[in-house]
């Protein structure tokens, strides 16, 4: 049962997220800096926005916007985001505005020279996807063949600059039977390890990789194993935190509460993976769009309780619910997520087995 | 220590959130919380000012003795040196190589 729990973050965390919530500051902030990208996941969420990307100049002063509000936690983000050239100019200008800066990627772009600009600019933490440690599953779930061998490869160039790398690892049908390899695979290079057990849809409601999602048994299976169990988390990410989850007033998500996503063209959301568009920056100030657009005002107005049929859930309290996958996968925002339905019923189901042990 | 001359280390990230500073050193990604004074005395090494500067403005701000207020941003740069959040730059170049 503790295993199914999210691991206590560290107090200091849990204050300054909470105080950003009550403050409303977007403590965290998620720039997609682009939405090509080398590699073609089964999964993946994105939609191209078909729009130009922001040039280097506008992510520098979305960088200063957002460092003026208040946003602490960086996180850089893609499609592929090393397949900007511009991105040491970006990282370097994050490390002057002293954000604690991320980066997601697939790593297989990583050579010599990126790996020591990432060292240079203090990036605190590289989160590389990695889906199993069986190249043929691992490159099938990518569409290009040689995939793992280079983000592995990126992964040592990594560690011997001793940069912070965690494996992230969707756990979907492709990957159910080698998903815990991943923690394996973490463990010797000296990596931490999180698991997502959700597939979700993709940004404009495509429902193709829910074909992906575990069955509600193999959630119960990837849910119950030592892997899942063994993993960390995303540290020092708003999510559930900052919130008492008890209480039915609390914000359901820090979407919106202390945390906001900007899309490679500008687009100001409350997340990514909750893509309600709330002002572009390119017309209006980050400051405005975060403290007056009508989208993020209705966000912050909707509480737990307000939930239809979450309200009175015994799972609440463990509950992931996402209110952008109850609004593209299930049509209501202001409604339940199946998939967080999904995922409580099944951690019920492991602590159920756990109890009987 | 020579309080004079430190300076925040290049890798720290900080923001000041309800007046209190929460900060991640990279080099070992460990959170720092200051309480309200040590953050008005943060600020003042941010904005380069010496600490005999940084004494003064507390004294102008709050009821405490030249002395006090002294010992109190001595204290604190000890304990933030110690901490990897400032350095003297010397030691921050060491620090790099090392690493």
């Amino acid at each position: 049962m503790p295993a199914l729990l999210p691991r206590p973050r560290p107090r200091i965390e849990v204050e300054a997220l909470a105080d950003a919530t009550r403050l409303c500051i977007p403590i965290s902030l998620q720039a997609s800096l682009t939405d090509r990208c080398n590699l073609r996941c089964v999964h993946c969420y994105r939609v191209e926005e078909n729009r130009p990307e922001l040039t280097t100049d506008e992510v520098t002063d979305l960088l200063a916007q957002a460092a003026a509000v208040g946003t602490f936690i960086l996180v850089l983000t893609g499609g592929e985001v090393f397949c900007r050239c511009d991105l040491p100019a970006i990282l370097e200008r994050a490390l002057d505005l002293r954000f604690a800066t991320k980066v997601y990627t697939n790593a297989t772009l990583i050579d010599e020279g990126a790996a020591q600009m990432l060292r240079e600019t203090g990036v605190h933490q590289v989160h590389v996807s990695i889906y199993s440690a069986d190249a043929a599953v691992h490159d099938s779930i990518t569409g290009v063949s040689g995939s793992l061998a280079a983000s592995l490869a990126a992964i040592e160039r990594l560690r011997r600059r001793s940069i912070r790398v965690m494996l992230k690892c969707v756990i979907m049908k492709p990957n159910l039977a080698s998903f815990a390899s991943v923690l394996r695979l973490a463990e010797e290079l000296g990596a931490s390890c999180a698991f997502d057990p959700v597939v979700t849809v993709r940004n404009d409601g495509d429902r193709a990789p829910l074909a992906l999602r575990l069955t509600p048994d193999d959630l119960v299976t990837a849910l119950g194993s030592a892997a899942f169990a063994a993993a960390g988390r995303d540290e020092v990410v708003p999510d559930e935190f900052g919130h008492d989850r008890d209480l039915a007033d609390s914000p359901p998500c820090s979407a919106g509460f202390n945390n906001c996503a900007v899309s490679p063209c500008g687009d100001v959301m409350p997340c990514v993976a909750f893509p309600v568009v709330a002002g572009n920056i390119r017309e209006t100030p980050l400051a405005e769009i975060w403290e007056r657009s009508s989208v993020f005002e209705r966000v912050r107005a909707t509480r737990a309780r307000d939930i239809a049929v979450c309200e009175s859930c015994v799972e609440m309290r463990q509950c992931a619910r996402c209110p952008g996958s109850a609004m593209l996968e299930d049509g209501d925002v202001s409604g339940p997520s199946l998939a967080a339905c999904l995922v409580a019923a099944a951690r019920r189901a492991v602590t159920a087995k756990e109890d009987l042990r | 220590m020579k309080s004079e001359r430190v300076r925040p280390v290049k890798k720290l990230a900080v923001r000041v959130i309800d007046s209190k500073a929460v900060m991640l050193t990279i080099a070992d990604s460990k959170l720092h919380r200051l309480n309200l004074t040590a953050t008005r005395i943060w600020q003042g090494i941010e904005a380069r000012k010496t600490s005999a500067e940084i004494v003064d403005e507390l004294c102008a701000e709050f009821a405490v003795s030249r002395e006090r207020a002294a010992v109190d941003v001595a204290a604190l740069l000890d304990l933030l040196r110690e901490r990897g959040i400032v350095a003297l730059p010397a030691e921050e170049a060491e620090g790099e190589e090392r690493s």
